[in-house]
């Protein structure tokens, strides 16, 4: 199941807090909460639940058998981690490797994300930063909560283990992880679906402003997807009592490329730094060693995305100006004005972005020579200017949203508009919700045309 | 002070949020499942019957959403707000269709080939082997003709280009009937529907006249006619589509001052009836099934008159208000619709003594359809 379906937000949400608020001990909440997201998993596609049991099982197990096994604590630490590696190998790059076509539409929903949190978990636990979790409830739950499993964010099993067994419920809490959720339901809805169609419908416009705004659109679209999606996760886990963490703080306005990471996707950033880049060896080795650290972490970056080498060029062409950051580039960057380094931070995640969202490197370089005028057949076409000025209020607002603009706004108004600004927005937010909710209507809505021909 | 200015608002905000989700639960639970959509003009997901099949296929979940979207409280009001949103911040196309200025327009179809030679092949060859009068009367659609109708920097396929190639692969024994100019010189006037991609019937009109001096059915004048408005509140296909707000139109009728009885029978259903215009049609949710009660395999009509000519038309859904301009011309009319017709043409053709064939489509259908090849052959 999805946040973005009227399902989830008018059947399966509210009646999933009812069951949890009505349940009394925090036990059997969590019980509950087990069902509900075992539930939540299987939905659309019930046979993918097997291999989410089986992980759960052989995870739980493993942390068990780490803690006790002293004479061949390596083996088993090696043997428990290469099963999860194997596993998301075997749904998401096999075919990468064999000359043959393999049926990947069973993939496991939220497959990646799911296997760094049990690998986190392993990981926690052979650091001895955390005990195996005896408790097959809960170490289900921090698997498999449905508040994260789809798409992250990826919570380490430190920092989830003490909120499975203590957490606080309150109304503040729950009111604000629903505001969070309807803010993120927004940013999908409204934002990253229309940027859709933009980036859609300039994909053979053959101008260079065309290839730009195709560019942008694509930029503002990732990021109201996953930054929205991320906002609707985060929101219904407070409901439901847990804390994660931010995992997009307004990336667009960083200075570096490092910088950029550090606010985009930040639990998958984490994630990386704190299992793979620091048991490296980190930034504390020579500089040999601290390259290959980096282009380790960036290749598996890129290719964690998918299974293209358009995405290991792209992770591995970041990594490479955190390098160049890091050695060269970083002192001059700071004797900069700052609207400089922004420039050239966008610049360089946009270039970035064409070879993330092209389909081959050879396109990706089509694509970028159009934007820098070579192989276009024109400035600006007709079509661009039928896109561009078709949505250019959601370009406008996209950017606007973008920035931390809008928070302090909101601030302001609070502290301007004293109660009448907590009316303003309260009614502000219930209508984007109701519009959300008419556009999603709106897109199962079909008149079949041809039938009335 | 400013932390607690934000949690009121946020109480508020969650509890009518919350309150909705529960309300629409409840609803939606409470009231009856509809089993067609007037609006869509299809059939909806009711309640899926459980199988343990279906569970582990996933099948019953995807029902399930499909009912839940489907059963939408509110739904047909909701869609007008996608509308208006758009509307309100400059959006000038949604799916295949432009957001004009106090009207709708459909985008420009592109050609299917392969199809399309086939088809021109087959009414060739069936033009040659009959060697009767023969006429294509292939219609431009909106956004060719009221192209200034359009959104600014709209850029629809070139339908000119696509007529003039059609034209051009027609056999000589096949009359064009090219009503572009025309429609042309008419263009400011109310030749296609605002909310519906069909043409008016003064369009159809200003087409009968061209084709009349084609087809030598004699010179016809607008006062020939009494013009019956039938309804003034016809929202049609691409209203329904976007959902649009405000956009609706008039529908006409012309009838010929001295026109003799008539029977019509409707032969895929059996039907007869001694009009053409259907007023089941005009109530139904798609008033334009006025003409001939919308589009059906086979109709048969039998006039009274002491004409000796016997027309076959082949024909798209804009035929269906062409037909009333020539019901005076013609002792039988017999309609195919090719995308519903399964019988022998041929029988069909010598068993009403055809002395004439038209062929009449819109631009876009023709250049996508593909069933009159099947039924020509």
């Amino acid at each position: 199941m999805i946040f973005n379906s009227l399902i989830f937000i008018f059947f399966f949400l509210p009646i999933s807090l009812i069951l949890y608020y009505l349940t009394p001990s925090l036990y059997l909440k969590n019980i509950v909460l087990l069902i509900i997201s075992l539930l939540f998993y299987a939905w659309n596609d019930p046979a993918t639940l097997i291999l989410l049991i089986l992980s759960i099982l052989w995870n739980y197990l493993s942390g068990i058998q780490i803690s006790k096994e002293t004479k061949h604590r390596k083996l088993v630490i090696i043997t428990s981690i290469v099963f999860n590696v194997v596993i998301l190998f075997i749904y998401k790059y096999i075919d990468m490797i064999v000359p043959f076509e393999v049926d990947t539409s069973h993939v496991p929903m939220g497959l990646s994300f799911f296997t760094f949190s049990a690998i986190s978990y392993l990981g926690d636990i052979i650091t001895e930063k955390v005990e195996p979790q005896k408790d097959i409830v809960l170490f289900s739950l921090y698997i498999c909560f449905f508040g994260k499993i789809s798409s992250g964010p990826i919570v380490t099993y430190a920092k989830m283990q003490p909120q499975l067994e203590l957490r606080a419920l309150n109304r503040t809490k729950f009111y604000t992880g629903m505001v969070l959720f309807i803010k993120g339901l927004v940013k999908k809805i409204i934002f990253a679906d229309q940027f859709a169609l933009v980036f859609q419908g300039l994909s053979s416009n053959n101008s260079v402003l065309g290839a730009w705004l195709y560019t942008i659109s694509y930029a503002l679209q990732l990021y109201f997807d996953f930054s929205g999606y991320s906002d609707m996760a985060i929101g219904v886990s407070k409901m439901f009592g847990f804390d994660f963490d931010i995992n997009f703080d307004h990336p667009y306005m960083s200075k570096t490329i490092q910088e950029f990471f550090r606010r985009w996707h930040i639990s998958l950033g984490n994630w990386f730094k704190n299992y793979v880049y620091i048991p490296l060896g980190g930034s504390r080795v020579n500089n040999v060693l601290y390259v290959r650290n980096i282009l380790i972490v960036w290749f598996l970056t890129g290719i964690w995305h998918g299974a293209d080498i358009t995405y290991i060029f792209w992770g591995l062409y970041l990594g490479i100006f955190v390098l160049m950051e890091k050695f060269f580039l970083k002192k001059g960057l700071a004797k900069l004005p700052r609207f400089i380094s922004h420039i050239y931070t966008l610049l360089i995640v946009l270039i970035g972005w064409v070879f993330f969202f092209s389909p081959s490197i050879q396109s990706a370089f089509d694509t970028l020579l159009k934007m820098f005028g070579f192989g276009a057949a024109s400035f600006a076409d007709s079509d661009f200017l039928f896109v561009f000025t078709s949505y250019l209020v959601l370009i406008i607002f996209g950017i606007f949203f973008a920035t931390p603009i809008y928070d302090k706004l909101q601030i302001v108004s609070y502290n301007l508009l004293k109660n009448k600004g907590i009316i303003i927005t309260s009614i502000v937010y219930v209508v984007f919700f109701v519009i959300c909710i008419s556009l999603m209507v709106g897109s199962t809505y079909q008149s079949f045309l041809y039938s009335a021909f | 002070m400013k932390q607690k200015r934000s949690e009121i608002a946020a109480h508020y905000i969650a509890r009518i949020v919350f309150g909705l989700m529960c309300v629409v639960l409840v609803i939606n639970i409470l009231i009856p499942d509809q089993k067609n959509s007037q609006a869509e003009n299809r059939s909806l997901q009711t309640f899926p019957d459980f199988s343990f099949d279906d569970l582990l296929s996933g099948q019953f979940s995807r029902d399930l959403n499909n009912y839940i979207s489907d059963q939408f409280v509110g739904r047909d009001s909701l869609i007008h707000i996608r509308y208006l949103l758009n509307k309100m911040t400059g959006v000038k196309k949604i799916d295949d269709v432009y957001l004009g200025d106090g009207t709708l327009i459909q985008e420009n179809s592109t050609v299917n080939e392969e199809q399309m030679n086939r088809n021109l092949n087959a009414i060739n060859n069936f033009c040659i082997n009959h060697q009767v009068r023969s006429g294509f009367l292939l219609v431009p659609n909106a956004a060719n003709i009221q192209s200034n109708s359009l959104p600014a920097y709209s850029n629809t396929a070139d339908q000119d280009a696509q007529m003039d190639q059609i034209f051009s692969m027609l056999d000589t024994s096949v009359m064009t009937i090219d009503v572009r100019d025309t429609l042309d010189k008419h263009k400011d006037e109310y030749l296609y529907y605002h909310s519906d991609h069909h043409w008016t019937s003064l369009a159809t009109f200003y087409a009968f006249q061209e084709l009349a001096s084609s087809f030598e059915l004699g010179k016809v004048k607008k006062s020939d006619y009494t013009i019956y408005r039938v309804s003034d509140n016809f929202k049609g296909t691409l209203a329904k589509k976007v959902g649009s707000v405000g956009i609706q139109d008039d529908i006409e009728i012309y009838v010929s001052e001295n026109l003799d009885d008539y029977v019509v029978m409707d032969e895929s259903n059996g039907t007869r009836s001694c009009s053409i215009y259907n007023s089941e049609g005009l109530e139904s949710s798609n008033a334009y099934d006025v003409f001939l009660g919308g589009n059906t395999g086979l109709v048969q009509i039998e006039s009274l008159n002491d004409s000796d000519r016997h027309l076959l038309l082949i024909k798209d859904s804009y035929a269906n208000s062409m037909v009333q301009f020539l019901l005076p011309y013609y002792r039988t009319i017999t309609i195919v619709d090719p995308r519903y017709f399964y019988e022998d043409i041929e029988r069909i053709f010598n068993l009403n003594l055809i002395t004439d064939v038209l062929f009449l489509y819109n631009t876009n259908t023709f250049v996508q359809d593909t069933s009159i090849a099947d039924v020509l052959e």
